[in-house]
């Protein structure tokens, strides 16, 4: 099993060094200039200058990107053009945000889309199953930020019940985690409810259900227990994407993550953490992907790594 | 045992009046974070109204215009105009209990000017080349040549008084916290959420009756309103003119409407066909009916355009603007051999203005009434300025919507960079490549004048041939809207564009 | 397998319609988004006829309208039908309703004049309007005057076409890319694989972010950043069923007798991917659709003063708490025409697989 790991993490080093080229090649040809941008209206050509001198604007390219591979290599991700702030700082106090945010999403994903999956499942072809089925295409369907604004204008203008934006409290990220969890749930609920009709399909729970052996609560119980894997695996893959795609909920949250801040970050073309925060996402989207693999593995014992 | 039961008893009221106190903190809703607290890297208004708090300047430009000493007592300007000499309180302490000495503000100014921090502000104060100490609380600056508008850029908050012994010690972590000599301590900052001031015990001045002001980043406007709605916040800036009615008709609310020094305008850019003919720049003007957008598009909140700046600046007089008047528009096309009208494109940004692409698609439709077919072209910012600064021949904005803020108050700030020959893109911001010498010549002499009354009159001169030319299509100068409890009293809106707090009530 | 062979054999001589197919129209879901989908192409097609304005025809008197405002019915002598009575909006905030004046809503009126077609249609009908010289807002106005119902119709197709070329070009290169990694296999299949990782490890929406941030904003290069975040999607689809495939009896057999590998691989590996590519791009059509609004929600999509859906709801999130119709009927149009391609997307998934 360790083994696999190391494999896995030098497989996936590759990608991240591609990530990283990429990443540092586009945000420099990208129309906009950091210098000018900090300048402002009113700056004149030396100011400017200067500017693009102090944080190393004003070398070539590939001068640029030895300099930052070889700071990246002493955990160094520079500093902001814009706030001056250590990039690692800035993003150790947001991800623990983002990461609050999508945990509260699959949590709330989970506890909706297994139940509805199952229900979906066992009444199989029915008005039940359209209708769950129906509401979770719904539920995928619905852009984040349009649900996200609704949702604050009823139940926090409208009704008072929790607070407008913000972090801190347990009522406040009720809202942004329903928002940020809707189109998970509807991905996890039709995956349990195919999962589920797999198992029910298979040769010995039909002929424990025909000859009545076992209750139906039982085989229930019993299908679900083996349908979970291939969920605990979608469960995972999600959050990782729900970590990445929580930009749209953060910006209309006001909710101080990486994915608003990476989106700040390129729109004021601050280079270092625009790179910093890409490097982050990536990593743990593969960080993710590996632990998913391996919980697989501890649940079901028949899948073997070597 | 009697006085001990007193002693006691004073001691609850006294624990009591402390947890009042501690009520006291006045929340107030921006749009975005400080970008940093290094009072001399401000580029922002949230972040300039922030620093604001924590640190000060030696003159202050009060809300009616007036400049008066505030870290100075006095000053005096040599005879030649090349070297002023101030003097300076003796009472201040930073927050730390170092005493402001003239040797603090010489290493905090010297800070300021030094090329190599390359602060985008510096340019305010360059032609200081010498800073001197020539007292314990006097200083002396030593002029390249006179500079009428110094005592107004000394009053910019970027030249605020920083401690020279904490900047070292700090290094590179300067911005993230603070230690100035204001009525407000740093206290804590959450990124991108929320900072904390605490109200500083021992400040020279008025200490503030409130026990601190805390800053929250929120940049959705209807998340904005709604905080000061349900009272999580005391203040919220930048007010959409769609909510003015609805807020003021809320309990216990009021929208302010403080006029600002920001002028909108759209330029035109003299490089290239038609726009070098003054006649399709004031056929422009005349077609476009600056008060319905006033009024329509912006709710009746700004302040339709009768000069290039605004109202409250020195130097600002009214020469008129122009008349919505379509038929002369028409004829001025003919004129200029366009009967049939012209193509062009309208460059706007998106929410850097108050309601700037709702501007820009009124003016597209009212263009349209006199035959001139826009299109507009939206960029985002930090693209909309790399090709708006690009140098004659090479730039292609023909016509793009931008704000100038005269945050000195002074019109050599509003006009020179903005009309000044020697100011073209990428040299200065003069992005319409005008060219005029006559303005040229008044905007020189006015630099260097410093006689008020003399200066005044250089300035409505140079401001009626500007009128004239039309380089620009006069929009309007904004005006700040921000939402205000009614317990909330002694709040200043700053025209420079600052939310200041410093001698608030809380009822 | 063999199963499947027999059933096939003994249902070939009354099989009219393929099984999937039928299934597919045995689903009410799927029908329903066929339908949604249909409607979405017909209000494409004939977006002039049927929307009562030029979508970009505005009016600063008329500001963001509620609803039905002036709207009555019954005509001021007790006729029948709709009515529409001039309104207009003063800048202090109210609405006024000028009820001396009312003129009828008719089915076909004529309007304002449009060509369509690229010019092949010049008319100037449309379908209801008022016969009369005022206009009626079924959807209410925007911030800028601008009939609401007349740009969401004019919009459609930009939703439409975020979709398909999005697709294409997911499609257009996911597709041989990942044939060719597939059918090559070896140190091609190796570069191409790693190349999707890099892809992958970085999400969707994220990289049409930094896509659209490098090119610059605007429609063109929202299709094509969307378009390119798809492309690892189908290169791992297609490589997939290209692997199951390619060792099946007929492509050894076309192998063996000579043929060479590139031909071989369209003419029969690439057929037998179809099922999988239908329904991931009937679900991408959505993705895309949602991903576009997304990138107008943040400012970085189509540019104003187009109609784009996503762009109409950013804009129209200011005028929330005074005007909620700006914002919600986008919102309604996106989640609709979204809903439409996920049905369909969904029952094809089920229909086409061949346990279900």
């Amino acid at each position: 099993m360790l083994e696999y790991t190391l494999r896995r993490i030098l497989i996936a080093l590759p990608a991240i060094f591609g990530v990283i080229v990429v990443v540092f090649a586009m945000v420099r040809l990208a129309p906009g200039d950091p210098a000018v941008l900090l300048a402002g209206e009113f700056a004149d050509q030396a100011t400017i200058e200067r500017i693009r001198e102090r944080f190393g604007l004003d070398r070539s390219m590939p001068e640029q990107f030895a300099a930052f591979v070889s700071n990246l290599a002493q955990g160094d991700l520079g500093r902001s053009t814009r706030t001056n702030r250590l990039v690692t700082e800035d993003l150790a106090q947001f991800f623990p945000n983002t990461l609050e945010l999508a945990f509260g999403a699959i949590i709330v994903a989970l506890v909706i889309g297994i139940p509805a999956g199952v229900l979906s499942a066992v009444k199989r072809n029915t008005w039940v199953d359209a209708l769950v089925t129906f509401i979770a295409l719904l539920g995928v369907s619905m852009p984040v930020f349009w649900f996200g604004l609704l949702a604050i204008l009823f139940f926090s203008v409208d009704l008072g019940w929790f607070p407008v934006a913000g972090r801190g409290t347990f009522s406040h990220v009720v809202l942004p985690a329903i928002t940020l969890g809707v189109s998970s749930t509807a991905i996890i609920a039709r995956m349990t409810r195919s999962s589920m009709l797999e198992v029910l399909d298979q040769d010995y729970v039909r002929t424990a259900r025909a000859k009545g052996v076992l209750g139906r609560t039982t085989i229930i119980k019993h299908a679900l227990r083996n349908a979970l894997v291939p969920v605990v695996t979608i469960g995972g893959l999600e959050f990782g994407r729900l970590m990445a795609g929580a930009v749209l909920t953060e910006t209309v949250f006001t909710w101080p993550g990486v994915g608003r801040l990476l989106v700040d970050s390129i729109l004021a073309r601050d280079y270092p953490v625009v790179q910093g925060a890409v490097l982050l996402i990536a990593v743990s989207f593969i960080v993710v992907n590996l632990l998913v693999d391996l919980i697989y593995g501890l649940i079901d014992p028949r899948i073997r790594y070597d | 045992m009697k006085r001990l039961a007193r002693l006691l008893a004073s001691l609850v009221v006294l624990a009591a009046m402390t947890a009042w106190a501690a009520a006291q903190t006045v929340v107030i809703a921006q749009g975005t974070d400080a970008v940093t607290l290094d009072p001399h890297d401000v580029t922002d208004s949230p972040t300039a109204t922030v620093v604001s708090h924590m640190y000060e300047t030696l003159f202050e430009l009060q809300p009616n215009g007036d400049i008066v000493p505030h870290l100075a007592t006095g000053y005096e300007v040599s005879a030649d105009g090349t070297v002023w000499t101030i003097d300076l309180r003796d009472d201040v302490m930073f927050h730390n209990g170092v005493p402001m000495t003239a040797e603090i503000v010489k290493g905090s100014f010297d800070r300021f000017l030094d090329p190599d921090n390359a602060f985008t502000f510096r340019f305010l104060l360059d032609r200081i080349t010498d800073v001197a100490v020539t007292g314990e609380h006097q200083i002396q600056f030593t002029l390249s040549t006179p500079f009428a508008p110094l005592l107004a850029h000394l009053t910019h908050n970027t030249t605020a008084v920083v401690l020279p012994s904490y900047v070292a010690e700090q290094g590179e972590a300067f911005g993230e916290e603070a230690i100035g000599t204001g009525p407000f301590e740093f206290g804590s900052w959450d990124r991108g959420t929320r900072i904390d001031l605490e109200t500083n015990d021992f400040y020279w001045g008025d200490v503030p009756q409130i026990d601190g002001v805390a800053f929250l980043a929120v940049p959705e406007n209807t998340t904005r309103m709604a905080l000061v709605e349900s009272g999580e916040a005391h203040v919220a800036v930048r007010v959409p003119p769609q909510d003015i009615a609805r807020l003021n008709a809320a309990d216990g609310i009021t929208v302010e409407n403080v006029s600002s020094l920001r002028t909108i305008y759209m330029y035109f850019n003299h490089t290239l066909e038609p726009f070098t003919d003054v006649r399709v720049r004031q056929a422009f003007n005349h077609a476009v009916n600056n008060e319905e957008i006033a009024e329509f598009v912006l709710g009746g909140a700004v302040r339709p355009s009768d000069a290039a700046i605004a109202p409250g600046i020195f130097g600002y007089t009214p020469v008129g603007g122009y008349e919505y008047d379509p038929e002369r528009a028409r004829e001025l096309l003919a004129e200029a051999g366009f009967p049939d009208g012209l193509e062009t494109t309208l460059y706007s940004p998106t929410g850097r203005y108050l309601q700037d692409i709702q501007i820009t698609e009124a003016i597209q439709s009212q263009l349209a009434e006199v035959g001139i077919d826009a299109t507009i072209e939206t960029l985002e910012w930090s693209a909309y300025l790399d090709l708006t600064r690009q140098p004659a021949g090479e730039n292609e904005v023909p016509v793009a919507l931008l704000g100038w803020g005269t945050v000195t108050g002074d019109a050599d700030y509003g006009l020179y960079a903005l009309f000044h020959t020697s100011q073209h893109v990428p040299d200065g911001s003069n992005r319409a490549f005008y060219s005029n010498p006559e303005v040229d010549a008044l905007l020189d002499e006015a630099r260097v004048n410093t006689n008020p009354d003399e200066r005044e009159a250089l300035y409505a001169e140079a401001l009626e041939i500007i009128n004239a030319d039309a380089p620009w299509l006069f929009l309007h100068s904004e005006t700040q809207l921000v939402a205000v409890n009614d317990a909330v009293n002694g709040l200043v809106i700053h025209p420079t564009e600052r939310v200041l707090a410093w001698n608030v009530t809380v009822d | 397998m063999t199963n499947a062979a027999t059933e096939t054999t003994k249902k070939a001589p009354q099989r009219r319609r393929p099984r999937w197919l039928k299934r597919l129209l045995r689903n009410p879901l799927a029908v329903l988004g066929f339908l949604i989908i249909g409607f979405f192409l017909v209000v494409v097609a004939a977006a002039p006829f049927l929307s009562p304005y030029p979508p970009a025809d505005q009016s600063l008197r008329t500001t963001y309208l509620p609803p039905g405002t002036g709207v009555s019915w019954g005509g001021p002598e007790g006729q029948f039908g709709l009515w529409v009575s001039p309104a207009t909006r003063s800048p202090i905030g109210g609405v006024k309703v000028d009820e001396s004046e009312a003129y009828p809503v008719k089915f076909f009126v004529r309007g304002e004049p449009y060509e369509w077609a690229g010019g092949l249609i010049k008319s100037d009908l449309r379908l209801f309007g008022v016969d009369g010289p005022v206009r009626y807002h079924l959807l209410g106005t925007d911030e800028q005057g601008r009939d609401v119902l007349s740009r969401l119709i004019h919009g459609a197709w930009i939703s439409l076409f975020i979709g398909l070329i999005s697709v294409g070009i997911g499609v257009g290169i996911g597709v041989p890319v990942g044939a060719i990694s597939g059918f090559l296999g070896g140190a091609t299949d190796m570069v191409v694989q790693r190349l999707v990782d890099i892809m992958l490890a970085f999400p969707g929406i994220l990289l049409a972010i930094v896509l659209v941030a490098t090119f610059g904003t605007g429609l063109g290069n929202v299709m094509i950043a969307v378009g390119i975040a798809s492309i690892p999607v189908y290169a791992r689809l297609v490589r997939g069923s290209v692997l199951s495939v390619k060792n099946r009896e007929y492509v050894e057999a076309a192998r063996a007798m000579g043929k060479r590998g590139m031909p071989t691989l369209f003419r029969h590996v690439i057929p037998n991917s179809l099922a999988p590519i239908i329904v991931q791009s009937s679900l991408q059509m959505a993705i895309a659709i949602l991903f576009a609004a997304g990138l107008g929600f943040l400012g970085l999509g189509a540019r104003p003063p187009q109609p784009e859906w996503g762009l109409m709801l950013a804009r129209g999130r200011e005028y929330l708490a005074v005007a909620p119709h700006v914002a919600t009927f986008p919102g309604l149009a996106i989640v609709l025409v979204v809903l439409g391609f996920n049905l369909v997307g969904d029952a094809l998934r089920d229909a086409l697989d061949p346990r279900g």
